[in-house]
């Protein structure tokens, strides 16, 4: 009933490019506001307590629809006749790093895992971008491909590149770690990583976790990857799959019911909580999506700094 | 009583047994296996190696749940099929039907071989007493006939009975039985009236041997067939006068023949206005009137006009066809005899017949007349002589030796089909088809169950 082995002719994965939709800008501007706006207010408990030793004021910027009105400087208002934004040194000239597996298995779906992770990355660079800070955005490869984003940057450039991007090839645990070194960015405060770490371990990621450096780890995984269900194919009626790792190639042999779904399922439960308790020793944040999330819900959960 | 095996009370349902086939093959064309892309293939390989490797026959691709549907729609058709066993009774009654057809008492001769009978009929003289008795046994009739064929190829089948278990039944006459080994002595000899051909299929039932000529050109389901086969038979098919009518093989020819008169028997008893219209009819037609002084038996002439069974005397006023005639009525005519069925010749005017029986039956060969007296009718003299004179020629049977053309024909080569043992029902209460129906259901739940469990 089951075996496994290796084979060259492996099958390329359902969803390898990624689309966006017409109205996806119109979504993450208003992800972007929200989330603003939820940031602001966390700026303004910061400023609050910066007496005690809280966040050094840097600068202004101007301000943007969505901003809280509270970080309106006023007095400089008055000077400049021009709404100007207080800039702390937390949030101005933060450097960000998205990174974004782009390997072949982020192409299984539908929905393509590498679509939801492209999606998030635009949202996560919105904001940065309206928060003054810089986000690089990487995919690692042999010539990794990188493009940053800041305030002069038009999303529409974002998603175009990203539109460039297909799931192909491999990419190792140390690949996703040393991509920030590797693109010229060794000081991030904050570190994305958008992945399904099927070929990463643990201890490859949380090497990423530094003082002063808020890592999220977003792990997609596609539906069928989520529960062990076969994706619909109305000609075949029997239940034999065979699993191919599009990377490696790799192939196992199962016949796939009721009772392997849950040993499964417990599998993949073992290989979660592995993660969330190096992640949780190593302060880093990890998340777990469904492919089929709204890249909203993954982005705001990722910008959640505290896990 | 033993069991044989299964009979199908529903056959045409069995056709239904496709439909699992077809859905077998139908799931095995589509059963291909699924190739999936996943991120997760090694924790696949660690649900593989986590649980045990099923048995070969899991590996078909066929899913089980498609399988037990499978068997669950073959059980139903087979339950469709009202399978029931048949138990062979231990108590086995053959039971020989006998074709008294006229041609069966012709001379067996190979198929195609033509030969003749009455062996002097194609000179135009019968045999010795200058009648040609169709009794085989007898006169100079041939000495093995088709019946003595078809019989010789049953002994080996009677012979193995036992004699108590053999039963004789006339195939024109099958209200009748002899039981014995040997056929009856009275089925020797060719019936005085000539019998219709058989419907054999009124008799294929199992324990059922058929003894006859020609093979039916269908075979039996379940009776068995001892047929004699034999060439084409020539000679007389009929006469008239002193001419015979002779079939020589290809077609028919007249010779001259004393023996080719028939002969009419009248009982002195009879009134004699009918008398005196017999004797004129019989010159008329060339028949010859037998004196009751003559030794000669019932049976040896072809028509016998005699009186009914006697009674109490009743006066009557008689007539048909425009005439009447008052008589004295005795007893009745009856509707049958030993040759078969006889039909009513209404003359009652005054409705006696009601209380009193027929007063005039006849059938082939026979006339009756239960009239002991007769005025002389009034009406039409030419009437009452038409009238009685159409009975008499309606009645009077064709010269003894004389076969139709179509008995006299080629009967084919001999067959046998042994005869189906006698099988007994185990029982109308037979649960076979509840037990398929109940295993089909069962089969059904089964598959419903795994393939909601997938």
């Amino acid at each position: 009933m089951t075996r496994s082995s290796t084979r060259r002719d492996v099958p390329a994965p359902a969803c390898p490019t990624v689309r966006f939709a017409p109205e996806f800008a119109a979504r993450v501007e208003r992800f972007t506001e929200l989330t603003r706006a939820r940031l602001a207010r966390r700026e303004e408990f910061g400023r609050t307590s910066a007496a005690s030793g809280g966040h050094d004021f840097v600068g202004y910027r101007p301000y943007h629809e969505g901003d809280d009105p509270r970080t309106i400087d006023w007095a400089a208002y008055a000077r400049s006749d021009r709404p100007l934004v207080r800039l702390t040194r937390r949030e101005a000239g933060e450097r960000w790093v998205i990174v974004i597996d782009a390997s072949a298995s982020m192409g299984v779906g539908p929905p393509g895992k590498l679509q939801l992770a492209a999606e998030t990355a635009v949202a996560l660079g919105s904001v940065a971008r309206r928060s003054g800070a810089v986000a690089r955005v990487i995919v690692p490869a042999s010539s990794p491909r990188v493009f940053d984003v800041s305030a002069r940057t038009r999303l529409a450039d974002l998603t175009a590149f990203l539109e460039r991007v297909a799931a192909a090839g491999s990419c190792s645990g140390s690949d996703l770690a040393l991509a920030p070194a590797r693109a010229g960015v060794s000081h991030a405060a904050r570190v994305f990583v958008l992945s399904d770490l099927l070929s990463a371990e643990p201890g490859e990621l949380m090497a990423l976790s530094e003082r002063h450096r808020s890592v999220s780890i977003v792990r997609v995984l596609a539906p069928a990857e989520w529960d062990g269900s076969v994706s619909g194919n109305s000609s075949t009626v029997g239940d034999r799959v065979e699993w191919v790792d599009p990377e490696q190639g790799t192939r196992v042999r199962i016949d796939v019911d009721a009772r392997t779904r849950e040993r499964y399922e417990e599998e993949l439960g073992v290989e979660l909580e592995r993660w969330r308790r190096a992640a949780g020793r190593a302060r880093v944040r990890h998340d777990v999506h469904a492919s089929t999330a709204p890249f909203e819900d993954v982005a705001a959960r990722a910008l959640e700094r505290d896990s | 009583m033993s069991l044989a095996a299964l009979t199908l009370e529903s056959p045409a349902a069995l056709a239904l047994v496709v439909l699992p086939v077809l859905l077998y093959v139908a799931a095995r064309r589509y059963a291909r296996e699924r190739v999936e892309t996943t991120g997760t293939v090694e924790i696949w390989r660690r649900v593989v190696e986590s649980r045990p490797v099923a048995a070969p026959r899991a590996r078909r691709g066929v899913p089980p749940w498609i399988r037990a549907a499978c068997v669950a729609l073959a059980l139903g058709a087979l339950a469709l099929a009202r399978p029931r066993p048949e138990v062979i009774a231990d108590d086995t009654t053959l039971e020989i039907v006998v074709d008294r057809s006229p041609s069966m008492y012709l001379p067996m001769s190979p198929s195609g071989v033509a030969t003749s009978w009455p062996a002097s009929s194609s000179s135009g003289s019968t045999s010795s007493s200058s009648n040609p008795n169709p009794n085989p046994n007898a006169n100079g009739a041939p000495a093995r006939t088709r019946l003595d064929a078809a019989l010789d190829a049953a002994r080996a089948e009677i012979a193995r009975r036992d004699p108590a278990r053999v039963a004789w039944i006339d195939a024109s006459a099958p209200g009748r039985r002899e039981v014995g080994r040997e056929m009856p002595r009275e089925f020797a000899r060719a019936p005085r009236v000539p019998r219709a051909e058989v419907e054999f299929a009124a008799h294929d039932r199992p324990g059922v041997l058929w003894i006859t000529d020609r093979a039916p050109a269908v075979s039996p389901r379940h009776a068995g067939v001892s047929a004699s086969g034999g060439g084409p038979v020539t000679g007389p098919v009929a006469a008239r006068h002193d001419v015979w009518l002779t079939w020589d093989g290809t077609r028919l020819i007249e010779r001259a023949g004393a023996e080719a008169r028939a002969r009419v028997r009248l009982d002195p008893r009879l009134p004699e206005p009918i008398v005196a219209v017999a004797r004129i009819w019989a010159e008329t037609r060339g028949v010859r009137v037998v004196e009751t002084d003559e030794d000669m038996e019932r049976e040896d002439v072809e028509l016998d006009v005699r009186r009914g069974s006697p009674g109490a005397p009743r006066a009557a006023l008689v007539g048909r066809d425009g005439w009447t005639a008052r008589a004295t009525v005795e007893g009745s005519a009856p509707t049958s005899d030993a040759d078969g069925a006889l039909d009513p010749w209404p003359t009652d005017v005054e409705g006696v017949d009601a209380g009193g029986g027929e007063i005039v039956t006849h059938g082939p060969g026979r006339v009756v007349i239960a009239m002991a007296s007769m005025d002389e009718p009034r009406g039409d003299p030419a009437a009452f002589a038409v009238s009685w004179s159409r009975l008499l020629s309606q009645s009077l049977l064709a010269p003894v030796g004389c076969v139709g053309v179509d008995e006299r024909a080629d009967a084919g080569d001999a067959a046998w089909i042994a005869p189906r043992p006698t099988v007994a029902r185990a029982g109308e209460e037979s649960n076979w088809t509840a037990i398929l129906a109940i295993a089909a259901c069962v089969a059904a739940v089964w598959a419903l169950t795994l393939r909601l469990s997938r």
